[in-house]
């Protein structure tokens, strides 16, 4: 075909694109789905410890009797629960399992899969890994419910806080439960094949 | 494509599958992520996409189909809805229909050349609606009708209407009178 007639053919010119520069490697793909699928949960894992601590914090210095028992315990509490989560989940906070030799060794979709159940395990765990949430929105209701708290004045100034973050956890729960149903169904696609 | 065909492809076959996929298609899936993606970055990320969900794909392929038809409705899947996604920072897409109204008389320049014809085609590929592109695109990789229908999922029917006005159009804008008018 000469040039002047490739040149009238919207067909040749279509297939005789230049072609691209980068080359596609499906290893860095799945590697990189896999990193997201560890940042998610990683950001997920700080963002709910974040804002536990955040929400005790503003309870304690807003509405909470001073020396009381009950909320020095519950903010003990939390804050237990936090540092044990982060212990928990230090190798997904910081990825030491990356580098697993079982992990890298294991084929593209092996390696894929793990990644998808452990992030379906981790969704399908809110009480683990809200946990500190919980447990401040608990704690928040007994010094409601204690003899020595001082009344709605104290808690219309944290009611905005307190709305937002009730929300924000429920929203939470919702969102990631349907996510892990999507994983699940993911995670059954591959499995399907696999026990053929 | 007789020998790709299977009841459910196990992991081995998948990556096979996938391996035969790219050697066979692998250019025309570049040439068609072009015709989604003009931002040479974003276009990267959307063939690492359509790679990706291409392979994991064949997990579930049962061969009811031949593995270039897969691979393309596969791949127009992917780049449709990325489209949709981004659909809000583009202009709006036109139809066939609107170009064939509108294309008369235009853009003809008969000592077109190579480069400044492909963009030309590229822009022109852009601008379709979603469905049209694929058709578009489908044509220019010089498939049939009823591949295409198999693809889209439309009446071979309504693919030769369609295909009928790609060529009426690309006759006005490329005058490539013999093959196309």
């Amino acid at each position: 075909m000469s040039d002047q007639t490739s040149a009238k053919d919207p067909g040749a010119i279509w297939r005789n694109q230049p072609e691209e520069r980068l080359a596609m490697n499906l290893e860095q793909i799945v590697k990189r789905r896999r990193e997201e699928l560890s940042s998610s949960t990683r950001s997920e894992i700080l963002m709910s410890i974040g804002a536990a601590l955040l929400f005790v914090t503003v309870v304690a210095w807003r509405i909470a009797p001073l020396h009381d028992r009950l909320p020095e315990i519950g903010f003990g509490a939390v804050l237990a629960w936090a540092v044990i989560s982060l212990y928990w989940f230090r190798h997904r906070i910081w990825r030491r399992n990356s580098s697993r030799p079982d992990a890298v060794a294991a084929a593209g979709a092996e390696y894929y899969r793990k990644e998808l159940e452990q992030r379906r395990d981790h969704l399908r765990n809110p009480w683990l890994w809200h946990g500190p949430l919980f447990l401040a929105c608990a704690v928040l209701v007994a010094i409601l419910a204690a003899e020595t708290f001082r009344g709605y004045q104290d808690l219309r100034n944290v009611l905005p806080l307190v709305v937002l973050l009730v929300v924000w956890t429920g929203y939470g729960v919702w969102r990631r439960r349907r996510q892990a149903r999507e994983l699940q169904l993911e995670i059954d696609e591959m499995s399907l094949t696999a026990l053929k | 494509m007789s020998g790709t065909q299977s009841s459910g492809a196990p992991p081995r076959k998948r990556d096979e599958l996938y391996e035969t996929a790219i050697r066979e298609f692998g250019r025309a899936l570049d040439r068609l992520a072009a015709g989604y993606e003009a931002d040479p970055e974003k276009r990267h990320d959307l063939r690492q996409d359509i790679h990706f969900q291409l392979w994991k794909s064949f997990e579930v392929f049962d061969g009811r189909c031949s593995l270039k038809t897969w691979t393309f409705r596969v791949a127009h899947n992917i780049s449709v809805s990325y489209v949709n996604r981004e659909r809000r920072k583009n202009t709006d897409f036109v139809g066939l229909e609107e170009i064939e109204r509108t294309a008369r008389g235009d853009a003809r320049e008969p000592d077109i050349d190579h480069e400044r014809a492909l963009r030309q085609l590229w822009q022109f590929v852009r601008q379709l609606k979603p469905l049209d592109r694929q058709i578009m695109i489908c044509h220019l990789e010089d498939m049939d009708a009823a591949a295409i229908a198999e693809i889209t999922g439309l009446s071979p029917a309504n693919v030769g209407m369609k295909i009928h006005r790609i060529k009426n159009i690309l006759s006005g804008r490329f005058l490539e009178e013999k093959r196309y008018v």
